[in-house]
C-alpha cells in the first residue's frame, strides 16, 4: 500500500468538494446517479440538496467541458450529436458578497445590478464552454484557433469590448476589466456623495434584461461553430441558495417565458428556493414550467449491491470510495478489508439461541411485552424478521453504553456499513468519514506500523468525533444557530432517553412527526435542519422531489448517531410537540 | 495602485503630529476613549465621531457619548456598524466648508470595519486630494477567556474590495482566526475553496492568545483543506501582516480566485483590506454575526500604529 499519494495525483479523500477537484479529477470520480440523468433533458429544473450532497457535482459535470470527458454511453452521444451544450454559472458566496454590500441600493437598483453582474458572469461562463465546444467540433489545431479567433472578435463586437481581440482568453480577461470598473466606480460615487449611485458606466451592454448577451453569445457561436439548430444549451446557476428572494424572482420570470432552446438548471439547499413569483402577474407552475429534483432521495444513493449476499454499505458510497481511491493513485485500500463487518447493522451468520448472550439482553433490556413476544416467535420463521433483525443493534448498543459510563471509550461504532449508513448518502460527508478514517491508517505507518484495518477503537473514535462536529459547529450557523443546536440537541437527547433509559421495543425511536400545529419558529428550525442534512424527511418514492411543508416526518440525520449514541437505522417516531415538552419536563426535574 | 505606502509607526510619535481630521467611534467597550484621552486636542483641526446604533442606551455607551462631547466638543454621529456613507459625507463636509483633509487619523480601536473601510474607499475615490496620509491607531485588548458563541448574520464583501468576477477556476481562501472557531468553521463550508491558509496573530495581545486560537479553532485546522502550517503574523505589526499577506496573494492573482476572510483582531483585518484594495483581484469578505451579550474588552494599554498613503485612483475617462 502507498503511505503517500503519487506526487502527480492529489490524495482526493482531502477534498470533499467537487468545486475543488479540476475537471479530470471530477469526472474520474464523479458517480452518475438517476437526478443526474434527469437533468440532462429540455425542462427546467430546480435541483435541492443538503448541503454537500453533490449538488455542484452535478451542475458541473452538465457543462459541457466536464459532460465530454465522462466515459458513459449517453454522455457521449449528447457531446458527439450536440444534443445538450451545458454552461457552469457558479453564484460563491463571494460573489453575492459583492451584491449584498450595497444596502443602500432601492429594489429597482438591486434588481439592475444583480441582472448587469449575473449577464457578465454568464457570458464569462459561456467563453468556458465555447472554449471545450471549439476543441469538440472544430477539427485540427489550425481549425480550431481559426475558428477561436473568427468567434472571439465576434463575441468582442457583440459584448462590445476591445474590436482588437482574437482570443477567448482575451475577452475573458477583457470582462473581468469591466467589473474591476464597475465596481471602481460605484465606489468613487459613494465616496464623492452620492447615496444611491446607479452603477453606470463601463459595460452598458449589459445593462439589459437577464441572460440577452449570454444568449447572443450562443446565437453567433451557433453559427460560428455551425452547430446543431436543435441543441439544447443547459445554463446550471449553481449555489442559488446564497441569492435573495428577489434574484430568484427574476430567475423564475426566465423559467415561466419561453426560452426557446435554453433551459436552467438551478441548484439550492431544500426550502432555498425563495419564492415560486414572477416578475409577471402569474407565478411558476411546479410540474409544468419547471420541476424540483431532489437529490437527497435519488433511490440511486440507496441501492446495494446486486447479488452480492450480506451486502456491506450501498453500492453508491463503495462506488465513490473506489473511484477516490483509484483516481487517488492509491493502491491496495478495500474499504471492506480497512473497516470490515459492523457489528451493530450486519446480520449474524446465525439466529440467537434461547440461552444466548443476546437472548439475555433481550431480558434484561426489553419490555415484558416484547419479551413475552420474542418467547412467543422463537423458532418461527417471524422470530428473525420480527425480534433479532430489529432488536440486536438496540441490545448491542445499550450494553455498550451501559458497559461505557464512567469509560472513555466504545468500539460499537465501526464496519463498513456503520461507516456508510453515517454518511448519509451524502458524497461530502461520506468523504470526510472515509478522510478520518484513511488518516489512522497513514498515521500508524508514518510510525512504522503496516495495519491495513483500522481497529473498532479507531473507528468509533473518527466517528465520535466527526458526528459531534456536526451537531456543535451548528451553533454559528447564521441568524439560528444558537436556537437550532438547542433543538437538534434536545430531539437527540430525547432519543438517546428512548434507548437508553426505558425498556426497549422493536422499535427505536428515531423520527419526529410535524403538523400543522407546528410554531413558525420550530419549523424554520427544521427547515434549517434538512438544508444542512441534519434531519431528512420521510418520503416515499412516490413523491420524493416533494418537500413536506408544515407538515411530515422527519428522521435525525445518521451522522449524530455515535454524538448520541443512537442507532443509525430508520425506526419509529415522536410528535415534536412530544419531544419538547419531555425536554421542557426533564429541565424542571432538573431545577426541582 | 491607491495603497501607496504602508509603515509601521511609533504611537507616541504620532501624538505630536497635527493632524487635519480626527475620526474617533464611541461603543459600548471601554478602550473606545483610550486612545482619545492620549491625544491633544490642540494637535487636531477637526474631529468627527460616529457612534454605534446597537447598545446606545447602554450604560457604558452614554458615559463614552458624554465624554466625547465634553472633550472634543464632537456629537456622535449614529451610524449602524454596516453604513460606510456616514463617515464618508462627514469627510466630504469637512471639505465643502473648506478644511484640509490631507493627514487624518484613525482611531479603529472599537470601530467597524466598515468604516474604516469606507475613509479609505473615501481617499482612493473622494478626496479632494492626490495623496492622503492616514494613521491607524488601535488600542489592544484584554478579552474574557470565556466567548459566548458567534452566531453569524451575514457575510458580504467589504465595499471596495469585491475581487474579481468569479470563473471556475480555482479559488484560495485566506482566513485569519480568531476565537470563534465555528464561526470560521461555518464561513468555510460556504465558502468552499481549494485551498485555505490560515494566519493567526502570533505574538498576540497576551502570551497565551496564539495558543488559545489554536484551541479554539482546533476543528478549522483539522479541516483536510486548510493548510498545516498556520502562519504566524504579529500583531504589533501591521507592515509585516500586509507584506506576508501580500507575498500569500501574488503568485495566485490572475489564475485564482482568492478571498480573504479575516476574524481575527482588528489590525489584522486592517491589513486584509489594505492587501484586497492593493489587489483587485482579491475580495475581503465582512462577517457580521451577534453575540448573546456583549463582549466586556477593557485596553492592556498597548497601542499598534501604522501609516497607509493613500493615493487617488485616477478616473477612468
Amino acid at each position: 500500500m502507498n503511505d503517500e499519494p503519487s506526487v502527480h495525483k492529489r490524495n482526493l479523500f482531502e477534498i470533499e468538494n467537487a468545486r475543488n477537484l479540476n475537471p479530470r479529477e471530477l469526472v474520474e470520480t464523479f458517480v452518475p446517479t438517476q437526478s443526474f440523468w434527469r437533468l440532462l433533458s429540455a425542462k427546467h429544473h430546480v435541483v435541492l440538496g443538503a448541503r454537500g450532497s453533490g449538488k455542484t457535482a452535478l451542475a458541473k459535470m452538465l457543462s459541457h467541458e466536464h459532460l465530454a470527458m465522462l466515459d458513459d454511453a449517453r454522455a457521449h452521444s449528447a457531446i458527439c450529436e450536440q444534443q445538450f451544450i451545458g454552461v457552469y454559472v457558479p453564484t460563491r458566496l463571494e460573489w453575492v458578497g459583492a451584491l449584498k454590500n450595497k444596502p443602500w441600493q432601492s429594489e429597482a437598483q438591486k434588481e439592475e445590478f444583480f441582472q448587469w453582474r449575473l449577464n457578465l458572469s454568464s457570458c464569462l461562463a459561456l467563453i468556458t464552454t465555447l472554449e471545450s465546444c471549439i476543441r469538440s467540433y472544430c477539427g485540427d489545431r489550425g481549425e480550431q484557433a481559426r475558428a477561436e479567433v473568427n468567434l472571439a472578435s465576434q463575441l468582442a463586437d457583440a459584448w462590445a469590448a476591445d474590436k482588437k481581440i482574437d482570443t477567448l482568453d482575451a475577452l475573458r480577461r477583457n470582462l473581468q476589466r469591466v467589473e474591476f470598473e464597475k465596481h471602481k466606480i460605484i465606489a468613487r460615487s459613494r465616496a464623492t456623495g452620492d447615496q444611491r449611485p446607479s452603477g453606470a458606466g463601463p459595460g452598458m451592454v449589459f445593462d439589459c434584461d437577464l441572460f440577452i448577451p449570454m444568449k447572443r453569445g450562443m446565437t453567433l457561436a451557433a453559427k460560428a461553430l455551425k452547430l446543431r439548430p436543435e441543441s439544447i444549451w443547459l445554463v446550471c446557476l449553481d449555489e442559488a441558495e446564497f441569492l435573495e428572494e428577489v434574484h430568484h424572482r427574476i430567475i423564475n420570470s426566465h423559467m415561466r417565458a419561453y426560452t426557446d432552446n435554453v433551459f436552467f438548471k438551478v441548484t439550492t439547499m431544500p426550502y432555498c428556493h425563495y419564492t415560486l413569483a414572477t416578475n409577471t402577474d402569474v407565478a411558476l407552475d411546479v410540474g409544468h414550467d419547471f420541476d424540483y429534483v431532489y437529490i437527497d432521495s435519488d433511490p440511486a444513493l440507496f441501492a446495494k449491491v446486486e447479488g452480492e449476499k450480506n451486502t456491506m454499505g450501498t453500492h453508491f458510497a463503495r462506488t465513490l470510495f473506489n473511484k477516490r481511491v483509484e483516481a487517488s493513485g492509491l493502491r491496495d485500500i478495500s474499504i471492506a478489508d480497512a473497516l470490515g463487518r459492523s457489528v451493530l447493522l450486519d446480520d449474524k451468520e446465525k439466529d440467537w439461541a434461547l440461552n444466548s448472550e443476546e437472548f439475555e439482553l433481550l431480558k434484561r433490556f426489553c419490555s415484558q411485552e416484547t419479551i413475552d413476544r420474542a418467547e412467543r416467535l422463537y423458532g418461527s420463521p417471524k422470530f428473525k424478521p420480527e425480534i433479532s433483525r430489529k432488536l440486536h443493534g438496540a441490545l448491542l448498543l445499550r450494553q455498550a453504553h451501559d458497559t461505557a459510563k464512567g469509560r472513555a471509550e466504545t468500539e460499537i461504532y465501526s464496519g463498513t456499513s456503520l461507516v456508510i449508513r453515517c454518511g448519509d448518502a451524502n458524497p461530502r460527508r461520506l468523504i470526510r468519514n472515509f478522510n478520518g478514517l484513511l488518516l489512522v491508517i497513514w498515521r500508524s505507518m508514518h510510525r512504522g506500523r503496516f495495519a491495513p484495518r483500522i481497529s473498532p477503537k479507531d473507528q468509533t473514535r473518527v466517528l465520535k468525533r466527526l458526528s459531534t462536529s456536526a451537531l456543535v459547529r451548528v451553533q454559528s450557523e447564521p441568524q439560528c444557530g444558537k436556537e437550532l443546536y438547542d433543538f437538534l440537541k434536545a430531539i437527540g437527547d430525547y432519543m438517546h432517553r428512548a434507548l437508553h433509559e426505558s425498556k426497549l421495543t422493536t422499535d427505536q425511536i428515531t423520527s419526529i412527526i410535524v403538523d400543522k400545529s407546528v410554531s413558525e419558529e420550530h419549523w424554520k428550525l427544521v427547515q434549517r435542519a434538512v438544508e444542512l442534512g441534519l434531519l431528512y424527511p420521510n418520503i416515499g418514492p412516490q413523491q420524493r422531489d416533494e418537500m413536506p411543508n408544515r407538515e411530515g416526518s422527519f428522521r435525525l440525520g445518521f451522522v449524530l448517531a455515535p454524538h448520541f449514541f443512537l442507532l443509525p437505522r430508520k425506526g419509529d417516531s415522536r410528535s415534536l410537540t412530544t419531544v419538547l415538552q419531555s425536554v421542557e419536563n426533564a429541565d424542571q426535574m432538573k431545577l426541582i | 495602485m491607491s495603497i501607496h505606502q504602508v509603515t509601521d509607526c511609533l504611537f507616541n510619535d504620532l501624538a505630536q503630529v497635527k493632524y487635519d481630521v480626527c475620526v474617533f467611534a464611541s461603543g459600548y467597550e471601554a478602550r473606545c476613549t483610550f486612545i482619545p484621552k492620549k491625544l491633544e486636542a490642540g494637535n487636531i483641526a477637526t474631529s468627527i465621531v460616529i457612534g454605534f446604533k446597537d447598545l446606545a442606551d447602554t450604560e457604558p455607551r452614554k458615559i463614552h457619548d458624554d465624554y466625547f462631547k465634553n472633550h472634543w466638543k464632537s456629537e456622535p454621529e449614529i451610524a449602524s456598524s454596516g453604513n460606510d456613507f456616514v463617515v464618508q459625507s462627514l469627510l466630504n463636509e469637512i471639505v465643502a466648508k473648506g478644511g484640509a483633509t490631507k493627514r487624518i487619523l484613525v482611531d479603529c480601536s472599537s470601530m467597524s470595519r466598515l468604516w474604516y473601510s469606507g475613509i479609505l474607499n473615501w481617499a482612493r475615490f473622494g478626496n479632494g486630494v492626490d495623496e492622503t496620509t492616514i494613521d491607524f491607531v488601535y488600542a489592544l485588548g484584554k478579552y474574557e477567556d470565556k466567548n459566548s458563541p458567534m452566531i453569524i448574520e451575514d457575510m458580504v464583501s467589504i465595499p471596495g474590495c469585491e475581487g474579481g468576477a468569479l470563473q471556475s477556476q480555482q479559488s484560495l481562501a485566506i482566513f485569519g482566526l480568531g476565537f470563534n472557531g465555528w464561526a470560521s468553521l461555518s464561513v468555510l463550508e460556504r465558502l468552499e475553496a481549494d485551498d485555505v491558509f490560515a494566519f493567526i496573530a502570533s505574538p498576540g495581545a497576551s502570551p497565551d492568545y496564539p495558543e488559545r486560537v489554536r484551541v479554539l479553532n482546533k476543528d478549522f485546522l483539522e479541516e483536510p483543506r486548510v493548510k498545516h502550517h498556520v502562519l504566524e503574523l504579529p500583531l504589533r505589526s501591521i507592515e509585516t501582516c500586509y507584506r506576508f499577506l501580500s507575498e500569500l496573494v501574488t503568485p495566485h492573482r490572475f489564475k485564482d480566485s482568492i478571498t480573504l476572510v479575516p476574524m481575527g483582531p482588528k489590525p489584522q483585518i486592517l491589513a486584509s483590506i489594505l492587501v484586497s484594495m492593493r489587489f483587485p483581484e482579491v475580495s475581503c469578505m465582512r462577517v457580521s454575526a451577534k453575540r448573546a451579550r456583549p463582549e466586556k474588552v477593557e485596553p492592556n494599554g498597548e497601542v499598534v500604529a501604522v501609516r497607509v498613503v493613500v493615493r487617488k485612483e485616477p478616473a477612468k475617462k
